[in-house]
């Protein structure tokens, strides 16, 4: 099938501009062969080469141990950080060429996602986040039960994440999730980027600000959610959501002179033409046409597959997150109002299944809870309050950290404001705009234990990094740069009378079309070294914010071991109580002994000694991630949990069953014999959710 | 004809993936080599052999899209199996199998030499009948 073969008459001028897409149609750039002068030659690929080995030395060269308040980076040496200047300079260098060679741009790229998302697993040589160990003991459950276990938690309510896994475990075999944590993070971010490139393309980005907003959306998304869990998985599938309803939409068809835009495909180059009017006119078009984001080159039979897939999609969504409908739907609705939504059934279907599915598929969760549920409807200010209020406290190092994260997300919106102001001189619409700020309307809804807001930043974040990126290079093509534009100023004075000897009269339309005209132009050295600046800039911040909590959630073999012994001896019926939420557990044995978050569960008493006190669990795990945590999260002092368990055994009758630097246990019993006391399930956290992250 | 084998390719491909990984979890075992398909099974079957049904021209939107339907479809038969409590994945494994190999034979079937070959004529036919009545 050609370009053209579904172009049609009347689609407007927009539908036109394919030829230059990032994956349909090779661009002219692409496909030609570059002439000398055109590619940066082989500095570049060495540059990346020896980027790779100084990251990859780092990485190998890096202690765990050394993590500490400040997270990933404290283990990390002069190595690791030559190898992200060397990568970051690789990466503007080849930008800024006149033919940027793709596959260097994307080797580049999935280098940053290995030294961003990979060097956790990597350096620690164990799977981090407590959370996604939790994910396992689910997904774990259902492979050997096939089922779920009721009235046990609520992610249990929306187990169509964890029954793919449990399936796909059947089939290659694995017996364990847990075995599957380790590098989900890279796996899903390198699913992410051909989804991202695909909306940025058809946001109108350039080639080249497409790689730019990729490397920043790399740099920016520091809310650590894609672990092996739901909210992951459904960000993939509400990303293709997205890609399908962008694509399967073209622009409306802009009006000129109040006559619809015809065009057709000429050679493969994007060329617009009027139904009626004279050169200038076909010339205005032709600029305009080459404005225009990717068009749907799509029959009415693929568009109707596609849509379908979407309606697929959106199901498995519903059936795997709680959160992840509602902004889906809301970034459709920004996409409605901004007309770039065929699909307009999309926008029903969504919240039909998500109701649907709640009240018919999740009685579990809501039977009981209602109020739970409805509280926050219109509580804006106290679900920003409790986000807020929940991560900005601990110790000072941790604080700062906070801020930093905070500081970042006020940077991208004003990136995002830049680059929205530079873009109107394009006309390219507002639908970035639109869909950077729909998600915050899931704030109005629900406040999700104090992560809404970072759910919404998450769906947000794609548009915001489009239009920072379009702040840097606001033309849809690089040959409409300001650059290019000072650089063929000198080129067209000289051409100009040969241009006024051809008989248009039209001087300014004629110039307009010679700036579209290949070769493309380097970016100028200023710019390259702002973006030299930004995106080295932009990596470190990253290596804080995301990696800033490392030091409570990774965990070291010990910890693993320490865990699973417990989880060995430990007879069924007993209780294990913990500190807080940050140990490696709870991947086994999900309804046999019974889990007791210390912190959590006698509230308003939220000292864990306190509470072991009144409830004197059978067990108590206490870790070195649990001590982190309470410190830089909770300002508790030195060697705290260390202190609790002193305490416990001189008090409560507990003794050490196990002792070492990363993990101690704790058994209750007299004698060597052991007094079970099984917490009450009706005091199971049915309504919990992911806080610990 | 570079068009007639790549697409040969492409089919023996998905199709080895759809029959061999059900026969390798049915006999329960394969090891490493097991993990390795079984991932490759369930990010693009049955969603890429049905993409391909519509002849999408981006390779990068048929592997996005593909992609992502395969693990959706594993998603909602997972979530029918808990409804339904009939936990089989096995069966599940077969129909998305089946599914992708009736996809697989049809495309196989639409897309022989002849097949296109009588397309080329078709169009030509057509064109050459609107060129004759001045279109």
């Amino acid at each position: 099938m050609t370009t053209d073969a579904y172009t049609r008459p009347g689609k407007g001028a927009g539908e036109l501009a394919g030829a230059t897409d990032l994956d349909r149609g090779a661009p002219a750039g692409r496909t030609a062969p570059a002439a000398p002068g055109q590619t940066r030659g082989p500095a570049p690929v060495a540059l990346l080469a020896v980027a790779a080995v100084l990251i990859g030395w780092g990485m190998a060269a890096a202690d765990p141990h050394q993590i500490g308040a400040l997270g990933i980076v404290d283990a990390l040496d002069w190595r690791y950080v030559a190898g992200i200047v060397a990568l970051a300079a690789a990466f503007v260098w080849e930008l800024g060429a006149a033919r940027p060679r793709t596959w260097l741009l994307a080797s580049a790229t999935c280098a940053l996602v290995v030294a961003i998302y990979g060097v956790s697993p990597v350096v620690e040589q164990t799977s981090r986040l407590p959370t996604s160990w939790r994910h396992a003991g689910f997904i774990n459950y259902i492979h050997d039960n096939g089922t779920v276990l009721h009235h046990y938690d609520a992610r249990f309510s929306w187990p169509g994440f964890f029954a793919g896994v449990a399936v796909l475990m059947n089939t290659a075999g694995v017996g364990d999730a847990s075995h599957l944590l380790l590098y989900a993070s890279v796996v899903f971010m390198l699913a992410y980027l051909p989804c991202l490139a695909m909306i940025f393309r058809e946001l109108g980005l350039s080639r080249r600000a497409t790689w730019l907003a990729l490397w920043l959306f790399l740099c920016a998304d520091w809310a650590d959610q894609e672990y092996l869990s739901p909210q992951g998985t459904a960000y993939l599938l509400s990303l293709v959501v997205l890609v399908i309803a962008l694509r399967t939409s073209g622009r409306r068809a802009p009006v000129v002179g109040g006559t619809a835009v015809g065009g057709t495909a000429v050679g493969g180059t994007a060329v617009g033409r009027s139904a009626s009017g004279g050169a200038a006119r076909g010339r205005r078009d032709r600029l305009r046409a080459l404005l225009e984001p990717p068009p749907p080159a799509l029959g009415p039979r693929e568009q109707m597959a596609l849509l379908g897939c979407a309606a697929v999609l959106a199901f498995a969504v519903v059936a795997s997150h709680q959160l992840s409908p509602p902004l889906l739907t809301l970034l459709l609705v920004s996409l409605l109002l901004t007309g770039r939504l065929r699909g307009r059934g999309l926008v029903l279907l969504v919240p039909i299944l998500f109701v649907g599915y709640f009240t018919f598929g999740a009685v579990d969760f809501w039977s009981g809870h209602l109020s739970v549920v409805t509280g926050d409807v219109g509580g804006v200010g106290g679900t920003v309050n409790q986000t807020l209020s929940n991560r900005v406290q601990g110790s000072p190092t941790h604080l700062r950290i906070a801020f930093l994260r905070i500081v970042v997300v006020g940077v991208l919106f004003a990136g995002a404001a830049v680059g929205s102001l530079r873009r109107r001189r394009w006309r390219l619409g507002a639908v970035a705009q639109a869909a950077a700020i729909a998600p915050f309307g899931l704030l109005a809804l629900q406040s999700y234990g104090g992560e809404a807001l970072l759910r919404a930043y998450l769906f947000a974040l794609p548009f915001l990094c489009a239009l920072c990126a379009a702040a840097f290079l606001p033309a849809p093509d690089p040959d409409f740069g300001a650059p290019a534009r000072r650089r063929r100023r000198g080129g067209l004075a000289r051409r100009r009378p040969r241009a006024q000897t051809a008989g248009s009269g039209e001087d300014t339309v004629q110039m307009r079309i010679r700036r579209a005209r290949p070769p493309r132009p380097e970016l100028s050295r200023r710019l390259s070294a702002l973006l030299l600046v930004v995106c080295t800039g932009a990596v470190a911040v990253q290596l804080i914010c995301r990696g800033g909590n490392e030091e409570f959630v990774w965990f070291s073999h010990e910890e693993v071991a320490a865990t699973q012994e417990l989880y060995d001896l430990a007879p069924a019926g007993s209780t294990i109580g913990v500190l807080n939420g940050f140990f490696p557990g709870q991947n086994d044995d999900l309804g046999r002994v019974s889990l007791v978050n210390l912190e959590s569960k006698c509230k308003p008493v939220v000292d864990p000694y306190q509470c072991a006190l009144q409830l004197k669990p059978d067990y108590i795990l206490i870790t070195r991630a649990q001590d982190a945590y309470g410190r830089e999260s909770e300002s508790r002092p030195e060697k705290w949990a260390a202190a609790d368990a002193a305490s416990l055994e001189r008090s409560a009758g507990y003794h050490r069953i196990r002792n070492s630097p990363d993990a101690i246990i704790l058994a209750r019993g007299v004698d060597g014999g052991l007094r079970t006391s099984r917490v009450d399930a009706s005091t199971r956290p049915v309504l919990s959710v992911d806080q610990e992250g | 004809m570079a068009a007639w084998r790549s697409r040969t390719v492409r089919v023996t491909v998905l199709g080895l993936l759809s029959v061999l990984v059900p026969l390798l979890e049915a006999a329960d075992t394969g090891g490493v080599v097991r993990v390795v398909l079984a991932l490759a099974f369930h990010a693009t079957i049955p969603g890429v052999p049905l993409l391909l049904l519509t002849r999408l021209d981006s390779p990068v939107l048929l592997a996005c899209v593909g992609g992502a339907l395969s693990v959706a479809l594993t998603i909602v038969g997972a979530q029918l199996m808990l409804w339904s409590d009939a936990w089989h994945p096995l069966g599940l494994v077969v129909v998305l199998a089946l599914v992708s190999l009736a996809a697989l034979a049809v495309d196989f079937w639409r897309g022989r030499p002849s097949a296109a070959r009588a397309g080329s004529e078709r169009a030509g036919s057509v064109r050459d009948g609107l060129r004759g009545s001045g279109a």
